[in-house]
């Protein structure tokens, strides 16, 4: 109990402190609501596409014709479809900027879906003026051509039972309609419900560079020195600056969640599955900070160290850029991350209307990365602040 | 009780000398609130303090005389448990010291060498902090922390932060900070390195009454001047070893070595020399710019003698100086080199 009570006291001590120390709260706290109110007007109510694609029928066959007609009538938001008469005139009109990506349905494609050989393939015009536009094409093709792959199966089956091969026609009904919908772009969702939380975490990851400076500023200085004179165990005193750095990321993250809510009007999701994210990133972040401690030798060193690390982290977590734009590699390598976890588990509850059942899993990684992390600095850590390495 | 046990030979090298120290054994004072023997601490393949061992009596002032890099911070590291030891061990208040042992450490007031306080708080919220730690009760905290800001004259900036306080008001809210607990023995690294001449003589002033009151004090210090007014005993500490310890008169009784008469005149200062040398108590004479310095082994009785022979060899004397032997010259012998090297 004595020494919970004196772990308080230090990490009572270093928030009073860091309350008083006017670059950390602009840091921690200033920073990551203007950056992420910068953001969140920048890209308006949601990431919108804006984009002209053409359709070319080279073909002339009832499933390339339903394929170019279905579409030409299709307007999502922002995205349309022109019927285009060749594919060079397509190229042109993309080189040229008129449109931002085209399709063209190849001659003979529908003839070769009857074939037993595999169909043509449908080729993609893109320009690299408009990567998200041609992204938008490449799906729409693909999904085209995944529903004449179904229907092609199809037919053989009927074949195989003794039936005959589907008139062109009907082929062309079961391939459509195609659907097209823009999903995870925004809707309802503010951007600032996304970067509130990923900015907040971003100068989160920088505090850890501080927060570590601090413990071998304290230790140059002797201060350390006089806190261990006192009875009072290593572990208390270690203890003290982890519950400091918690409350730090707490207190952080609260004030982004409010400010982004009241001033921008942003909706993070269930607040209980909120709170679990950013008490469990909080307990990562202060476990990091341990490490990161015990790893430099200098303070400049410390500052070295937490910069790549969170800029490093931000980058492979997906800290910079909004849901469902990372590629699948990109989604599966910001899992090796803390922040990659607390991004996507932030991005279930405001995108994905998750609960707090869903962000479990999330909460439970972080803890898991915090406490890792805390033993390597438990281990380490002693050594570093008696000044034997 | 270690007051007045060695005598280590005249003139010894400095590995006899440390071989005499180190085959006392130290004895354990039934009355020490200090105790610690065979300290032992290795960096790497550097050793930092090798079998160190000495005690302090209850009210004692002790001083740790060494030059910088001697020992003497990773000594008193060793002895308030900060650093742990290789070997050895130390005794406070009765309790062995280690860096979990609490008991023994609360008997301990610390004041580092730089001033460990927290710049961004006031002196007040410092001490209010550090004594929470040391498991003061609220009201007693109070009391103490209006106390020994009194005692170290800081009452009226009590509320000012460490940032705006002049370097001496700094050094002795660090002192401040080490006394707030009532410790048994109050440790003091180097306390005025750095400190103007006021406010050093303030600081000394401090511990001098502190020690005047009874309590034990150990105090390290490269400054020779600041040994010989403060402590009722020194060890002299050199490479990680100490290699003499006693009171001043004990330490310069060991050196064996007699006064120097230092005299400055013009004329034959080569004749003047000469007398010199043949005058009976003389060990030997030395010339220097415009000196001449006389080695003798009783300085007061040795100077009508040194007066008569310049008169003699025509020198007309402009200045006399009789220079007592000081711990400074005790570390010359042992170590063949100065404290400030």
């Amino acid at each position: 109990m004595k020494q919970v009570r004196q772990a308080l006291l230090v990490a009572g001590i270093d928030l009073r402190r860091r309350l008083r120390n006017r670059s950390f709260l602009i840091q921690a706290v200033v920073g990551p609501v203007v950056l992420a109110s910068i953001i969140s007007l920048a890209f308006g109510r949601g990431v919108t596409i804006d984009a002209t694609i053409g359709l070319v029928d080279a073909d002339g066959s009832p499933i390339s014709a339903a394929f170019v007609d279905g579409l030409a009538d299709v307007t999502v938001e922002d995205l349309r479809f022109d019927a285009v008469p060749t594919a060079e005139q397509a190229t042109a009109l993309v080189d040229d900027g008129e449109l931002d990506a085209a399709i063209v349905v190849p001659a003979g494609f529908g003839a070769s879906t009857g074939g037993a050989g595999p169909p043509l393939e449908l080729e993609v015009l893109t320009s690299s003026d408009a990567p998200i536009a041609g992204e938008v094409a490449r799906s729409v093709a693909e999904g085209f051509t995944a529903r004449v792959t179904a229907a092609r199966l199809a037919a053989a089956a009927t074949m195989a039972a003794g039936g005959e091969r589907p008139a062109d026609a009907e082929l062309a009904d079961l391939v459509l309609p195609i659907d097209v919908a823009v999903a995870g772009s925004g809707g309802d969702v503010s951007p600032a419900a996304y970067f509130g939380p990923s900015m907040g975490l971003l100068f989160l990851f920088l505090t850890v560079g501080t927060i570590a400076r601090d413990l071998l500023a304290e230790r140059r200085l002797r201060l350390l020195d006089r806190v261990r004179a006192a009875p009072v165990r290593d572990a208390a005193i270690l203890s003290g600056k982890a519950i400091g750095v918690v409350v730090l990321g707490v207190a952080t993250l609260a004030v982004i969640w409010g400010v982004t809510s009241v001033a921008l009007g942003a909706s993070w999701g269930a607040p209980a599955g909120v709170a679990l994210l950013i008490v469990t990133v909080s307990v990562s972040i202060a476990g990091l900070s341990g490490v990161v401690a015990a790893v430099a030798r200098t303070e400049q060193g410390a500052d070295v160290l937490a910069s790549f690390t969170a800029f490093a982290f931000a980058l492979i977590g997906g800290n910079f850029l909004a849901p469902g734009t990372l590629p699948d590699a990109m989604r599966r390598l910001s899992l090796l991350t803390p922040n990659g976890w607390a991004v996507q588990g932030f991005a279930e509850l405001a995108v994905g209307e998750g609960t707090v059942v869903d962000v479990l899993p999330h909460a439970a990684v972080l803890v898991a990365w915090g406490v890792g992390a805390a033993v390597v600095a438990a281990l380490l850590l002693p050594r570093r602040i008696e000044g034997r390495t | 009780m270690c007051r007045g046990a060695t005598r280590t030979p005249v003139s010894q090298p400095l590995e006899a000398a440390i071989l005499a120290a180190r085959s006392r054994s130290v004895a354990w004072m039934s009355d020490a609130v200090l105790a610690c023997r065979g300290l032992r601490k290795v960096f790497g393949r550097r050793v930092a303090v090798d079998d160190v061992g000495f005690a302090i009596a209850r009210g004692e002032t002790y001083g740790l005389l060494g030059p910088n890099g001697a020992g003497k911070t990773t000594t008193i590291s060793m002895v308030c448990g900060l650093l742990r030891r290789d070997a050895g061990e130390v005794i406070v208040a009765g309790r062995s010291v280690g860096p979990d042992a609490t008991d023994a450490k609360a008997a301990i007031g610390l004041v580092p060498q730089d001033v460990a306080l927290y710049e961004d708080l006031s002196a007040r919220e410092n001490l209010r902090f550090f004594g929470r730690l040391q498991g003061l009760d609220r009201r007693e905290l109070d009391r103490r922390v209006d106390e020994v800001l009194e005692v170290v004259g800081l009452g009226e900036r009590a509320d000012d932060r460490v940032s705006a306080y002049s370097g001496g008001m700094k050094r002795r809210a660090n002192i401040a900070a080490g006394l707030l607990h009532r410790p048994q023995l109050l440790v003091l690294d180097e306390p005025t390195v750095g400190v103007d001449p006021q406010s050093r003589n303030a600081i000394l002033e401090s511990i001098e009454a502190l020690g005047g009151a009874g309590l034990s004090v150990l105090y390290t210090t490269h400054y020779m001047e600041e040994a010989e007014r403060l402590c009722d005993r020194v060890g002299i500490i050199d490479e990680g070893r100490l290699v003499a310890e006693g009171t001043r008169r004990e330490l310069v009784g060991k050196l064996g070595a007699g006064d120097r008469v230092e005299v400055a005149g013009s004329g034959d200062l080569d004749a003047f020399a000469a007398a010199c040398e043949r005058l009976p108590g003389t060990e030997g004479v030395d010339r220097r710019d415009g000196h001449v310095v006389v080695q003798v082994h009783d300085g007061p009785a040795a100077l009508a003698g040194i007066v008569a022979a310049a008169s003699s060899a025509g020198v007309s004397i402009t200045g006399i100086e009789l220079v007592e032997p000081d711990l400074e010259d005790v570390f010359l012998s042992l170590t063949g080199k100065a404290l400030r090297d």
